[in-house]
C-alpha cells in the first residue's frame, strides 16, 4: 500500500508539474515573435533574379547513360551561375549546366551563399562542416554546412552541401521556442513527434482531472454568484442582516453590501466563524442557521446531517447575501474570547499523547464538549526536544519531516477541553496526540501543530480563542453512550466527569473506549475510580493491535465490532440511548454507520468529526 | 492571516478560473485530439501514391533543356519531372507556371477537367471515383483549408468516409495538397488551441497571450491551494 501510495502522489505531483510547463512553455511560445523564430529578420527580401536565358548560353545532357533513380533535374541559377540540381531517391547532386562537371558545395561557397542571404550587420564567425544533420536541421538529410554569424542571437544559417540551398535559418530565439516546444510535446530526444505516448498518457490523465476540475467548478459557483455580479455592475444593493444569538434573540440588525459571502458579512459585523479551510466549503466548521427554505449546495450537503439541513442549518462561506437574511449564530461563538494561556504543565499520557495544563487569567466558563483554538506561531523545533519514548521517535524518523520541524506560517489548530468546567479553577486541560501517520503510511509528514503543541514547556505562553463548538450532552436525563478512542477521549472525559462530578446524573452511562494497545489507554485508573464510585457509570475497552506476548483480560478487536456484540445487540432499546461520538475518522465512521444502521434517529447521536 | 489570504486567492481564484477554466479545458481536448491522431495520417499520407516516380535510367528528352530556353525565353527554372508517370517539363516564368512535353514540346497546361481529375485519380490511393471536379478562381471567396494558396485550382472531391479533397494545379498539373475531415477537425482544434479565430495562424495574437498568462497564473495558484489545503487539515482535538 506504501508503494501504490508513493507512486500516486509522485504521479499527481509530475502531472501538476507538466501542466505548469504546457502553460508556461505555451506563454513562452506565444510571446517569442514569430519572424524572428522563423529568422525572417535577418533575411534578405529576394528580388527577382536573372533569367536563364540571361546566363546559359549552352547546356550539357545531364543525365549519363547509367543515372538511375532520378524525380528531378532542375535547371536554375545558383550565385548567377547556371547549374542542373539532381534529385535521385539517395539524395541530391549538382552539375555545371555548361559542362556537366559536378559542382561541390565547398566553404568559401557555403560562407558566399550565406552571406547573400543575410540582411544583418554582423559578419561571419565560424563555418562548421557537418556530416550529418543536427537537431537544430532534423528535418533535413545529407551533409551541410553551419555557418554562424556574430550577431546577438547567434544566428546560424544552414547550407547544404549537395545543392546549396539555405536549409534553416537558426538563431537564439529559435532555440528557445524549440526547448519550450519540446516541452509543450514532452519529445525530449528528436522534438518533434507529438504522438509520442507520454505526451498521449498525461493528455489523457489530465483531460481527465480537467473534466472532474470542472465539475467541482461548477460546484463552488452558485447562482448567487452570477447575481453577485449583477450586483456589482448595477450598484451595490444592500441588504438587511439580522443576526440572533444562539439562544434565540435577536442581538442586531445591520444593512451590508450585498454581494459578499455570509462568511465575510459576520466577519464584518464582529462575529469570526471558525473555519480551516478558507472557504472551499470543505471543513464544515462555519455552520450557522438561516431559513429551512435556503437552498442548500453540495458542500452544505456533505457536510451537515440531513436533520441539521431540515432545520436551516448552513455553511456561511457557501451562502451569498441576495436578499434579507435573519441568522442564528453557532452555540458558544458568542462566548468565544482571545485568551492568554500559560504552560503549566506537560506530561505523557500515552506514548504519543500529552496532557497539557494552561493556566488562563479566569476560570473559563464552558460546556462539556466545546474546544478551543490555538494559534500556532510560526517556529522550528527538535525531535529530541520532545519527550517520546524511543518506539515513537523511530516512526518519526521514518516519516516525511527530518529530525527538525519548522512552519513558516501562523496556523491555527483545535483542541478539545478535557476537564470538567470549574473542576480546575482558572486551569484547562487538552489531550494533544502527535500527529504521526503509522508504519503503513512512512513518508507522510509529522503534524505541524501537534509537533508545536508537544514541545511546550512550563511557563511557555499560548494564544487561545474558546470555548467553540457544539457537541455538547443533551439537558435531558436519559441513558447514554459514550464511544470514542485516540485524543477524541478529551471531550467525552470533560461529559462523563461534568455529568457524574458536577452535574450529580444518576442516569445510566457507558463509555467505550477503543485503543490499539494497553499502553495507549488514557486516564485509565481514572476511569477505574469513576466506575467504583458511580453505581451509574461503567466502562469498556477494546484493544485492537494487542501484540502475542501481551496479556488482556478484556475485549480484543475493533471497538465498534465489540460495542454491537455486547451493547447494540443485547439492549432491549438502543433507540432511547443518546450517544456522544468522539476518535480518529475511521473510527467515526464505523461508529456511525453502525448507529445509523441499526435504526438510531440522527438527533440522538452527537459526534465530534474532528473537522476533517 | 493564512486562512485570510487563502479565502481570498480562492474567490480570486474561482473567478479567473471562470474565463480561464473554459479555455483550458479547450487547451486539453485540442491537445488531446492532436497528440493521439497520427500525424501522418492527418498529412493524409495514407491518400495518396505515385508520390516519388523516377524518370526512365539515363533519360534524354525529346525536346531538350535549350529548346524549352528558347520557347520560353521568361524563364527563370525548368525542371525535368513525372507528370502522370511521363516525363514532363515545369517551367517557372515571371509569369507563372507551365508544364511541357518532354519529348514534344506541347504545351499541356492550364489543364481542363478531365486532365485535373486524370492527375486525382492517379494519385488517390483508395478505390473509388472522383466524385466532383470544381475549378476554384476567385481568391475572395477560396477556402481556408487551402492556407492561402493562390488560385485557380482544381478542387476533386471523393466520395470516402474522411471526404477526401485533392487540390491540383491547372498550371504545372501537381497534385498541390490533400484534405480530408480528420485534418479539416485538426485545424479546427488548432484554432481553439491557438486562439487565432481568424486565419488560424498566428501563434503570437494578444488574446492567447493574455490567457496563456492567466492560465499559467492560474495553474500556479491552484497548485499553492491544493498545498494550503493539504498542510491546513484541522488538528486531532
Amino acid at each position: 500500500m506504501t508503494i501504490i501510495r508513493e507512486v500516486h502522489k509522485w504521479i499527481g505531483l509530475l502531472l501538476g508539474l507538466q501542466l505548469l510547463l504546457w502553460m508556461f512553455s505555451g506563454l513562452g511560445m506565444a510571446i517569442l515573435p514569430h519572424a524572428k523564430v522563423a529568422g525572417d529578420h535577418h533575411r534578405v527580401d529576394s528580388e527577382p533574379g536573372l533569367l536563364l536565358a540571361e546566363v546559359a548560353e549552352q547546356i550539357a545532357p545531364p543525365l549519363s547513360g547509367s543515372a538511375s533513380d532520378v524525380r528531378r533535374v532542375e535547371l536554375r541559377l545558383l550565385s548567377d551561375r547556371a547549374v542542373f540540381q539532381v534529385d535521385t531517391g539517395g539524395g541530391a547532386y549538382l552539375l555545371d549546366a555548361a559542362s556537366g562537371s559536378p559542382i561541390a558545395i565547398d566553404e568559401s561557397g557555403a560562407r558566399q551563399i550565406a552571406a547573400r542571404d543575410y540582411s544583418g550587420d554582423a559578419g561571419i564567425s565560424t563555418v562548421r562542416h557537418l556530416e550529418h544533420p543536427t537537431l537544430e536541421i532534423r528535418d533535413h538529410a545529407g551533409p551541410a554546412w553551419q555557418v554562424n554569424f556574430s550577431d546577438p542571437e547567434r544566428t546560424s544559417l544552414y547550407v547544404s552541401a549537395e545543392t546549396g540551398d539555405i536549409l534553416e535559418r537558426r538563431n537564439n530565439y529559435w532555440r528557445t521556442f524549440d526547448t519550450l516546444w519540446m516541452l509543450h510535446i514532452m519529445d525530449y530526444s528528436n522534438r518533434s513527434n507529438f504522438n509520442n505516448p507520454l505526451v498521449i498518457l498525461s493528455a489523457l490523465i489530465l483531460f481527465w482531472l480537467g473534466l472532474s476540475g470542472l465539475v467541482l467548478w461548477w460546484d463552488s459557483f452558485h447562482r448567487e454568484d452570477f447575481r453577485a455580479i449583477v450586483s456589482r455592475l448595477t450598484g451595490k444593493k444592500p441588504v438587511l442582516l439580522s443576526v440572533a444569538s444562539p439562544s434565540g434573540d435577536l442581538l442586531k440588525t445591520v444593512r451590508t453590501p450585498g454581494h459578499q459571502t455570509l462568511y465575510a458579512a459576520l466577519e464584518a459585523e464582529g462575529y469570526a466563524l471558525p473555519s480551516s479551510c478558507g472557504g472551499g466549503g470543505s471543513c464544515g466548521l462555519c455552520k450557522i442557521k438561516t431559513s429551512p427554505d435556503s437552498p442548500a449546495t453540495a458542500a452544505d450537503r456533505r457536510q451537515i446531517p440531513e436533520a441539521d439541513l431540515d432545520r436551516g442549518v448552513r455553511l456561511a462561506c457557501q451562502h451569498r447575501l441576495s436578499s434579507d437574511v435573519s441568522v442564528t449564530l453557532p452555540d458558544g461563538l458568542l462566548d468565544a474570547r482571545r485568551l492568554d494561556g500559560e504552560v503549566v504543565s506537560s506530561r505523557r499520557l500515552t506514548p504519543d499523547m500529552f496532557e497539557i495544563r494552561i493556566a488562563l487569567p479566569a476560570p473559563l466558563g464552558f460546556r462539556s464538549g466545546s474546544y478551543i483554538e490555538v494559534e500556532i506561531p510560526p517556529y522550528s523545533t527538535d525531535l529530541d526536544q520532545i519527550n517520546l519514548p524511543d518506539p515513537v521517535k523511530s516512526l518519526w524518523r521514518t516519516s516525511g519531516t527530518g529530525e527538525r520541524i519548522q512552519s513558516a506560517r501562523p496556523l491555527v489548530r483545535t483542541y478539545s477541553l478535557a476537564n470538567a468546567p470549574g473542576e480546575t479553577g482558572s486551569e484547562v486541560t487538552l489531550n494533544v496526540r502527535l500527529v504521526l501517520a503509522g508504519p503503513e503510511h512512512a513518508g507522510a509528514p509529522v503534524g505541524l501543530g501537534s509537533a508545536y503543541m508537544t514541545s511546550r514547556r512550563p511557563g511557555d505562553t499560548l494564544s487561545l480563542r474558546g470555548p467553540l463548538g457544539d457537541f455538547h450532552v443533551g439537558e435531558h436525563e436519559e441513558e447514554r453512550v459514550f464511544i470514542g478512542g485516540g485524543a477524541g477521549i478529551a471531550p467525552l472525559r470533560s461529559m462523563i466527569r461534568d455529568q457524574l462530578l458536577n452535574k450529580g446524573s444518576t442516569s445510566r452511562m457507558w463509555l467505550w473506549y477503543g485503543a490499539r494497545t494497553p499502553e495507549a489507554l488514557a486516564y485509565r485508573e481514572e476511569f477505574e475510580q469513576l466506575a467504583t464510585d458511580f453505581d451509574n457509570f461503567s466502562w469498556q475497552v477494546a484493544l485492537s493491535h494487542l501484540e502475542p506476548h501481551q496479556e488482556w483480560e478484556g475485549h480484543k478487536g475493533w471497538i465498534h465490532e465489540i460495542f454491537r456484540n455486547n451493547f447494540l445487540a443485547t439492549h432491549p432499546d438502543p433507540g432511547r440511548c443518546s450517544f456522544y461520538v468522539c476518535g480518529p475518522p475511521p473510527m467515526l465512521e464505523a461508529v456511525l454507520n453502525l448507529l445509523r444502521g441499526a435504526g438510531i434517529r440522527e438527533e440522538k447521536i452527537a459526534f465530534d468529526d474532528f473537522g476533517i | 492571516m493564512a486562512r485570510a489570504i487563502a479565502f481570498n486567492v480562492r474567490q480570486w481564484h474561482k473567478w479567473v478560473s471562470l474565463f480561464v477554466g473554459i479555455q483550458a479545458m479547450l487547451w486539453l481536448a485540442s491537445g488531446l485530439y492532436m497528440v493521439i491522431i497520427n500525424l501522418n495520417f492527418i498529412h493524409g499520407d495514407h491518400l495518396v501514391r505515385n508520390m516519388s516516380d523516377t524518370l526512365p535510367p539515363g533519360y534524354t528528352p525529346g525536346f531538350g533543356f535549350e529548346e524549352v530556353m528558347s520557347s520560353y525565353p521568361q524563364a527563370e527554372l525548368i525542371s525535368l519531372e513525372t507528370w502522370l508517370g511521363k516525363p514532363y517539363y515545369r517551367v517557372q516564368t515571371i509569369d507563372g507556371r507551365v508544364l511541357v512535353d518532354a519529348q514534344t514540346g506541347i504545351q499541356r497546361s492550364p489543364l481542363d477537367r478531365t486532365d485535373a481529375i486524370a492527375v486525382a485519380q492517379y494519385h488517390y490511393a483508395r478505390p473509388g471515383e472522383a466524385k466532383s471536379a470544381q475549378l476554384l478562381v476567385d481568391q475572395a471567396n477560396a477556402p481556408s483549408e487551402i492556407q492561402g494558396r493562390k488560385l485557380p485550382l482544381w478542387r476533386i472531391d471523393f466520395e470516402d468516409p474522411g471526404r477526401t479533397s485533392f487540390y491540383v494545379s491547372p498550371d504545372d498539373g501537381a497534385l498541390v495538397t490533400r484534405r480530408h475531415d480528420y485534418w479539416r477537425i485538426f485545424d479546427f482544434v488548432w484554432m481553439l488551441h491557438i486562439m487565432d479565430y481568424k486565419d488560424r495562424a498566428d501563434v503570437n495574437n494578444t488574446l492567447l497571450r493574455a490567457f496563456a498568462g492567466l492560465g499559467l497564473i492560474l495553474s500556479i495558484a491552484g497548485i499553492w491551494l491544493l498545498w494550503f489545503s493539504f498542510k491546513h487539515r484541522r488538528g486531532v482535538r
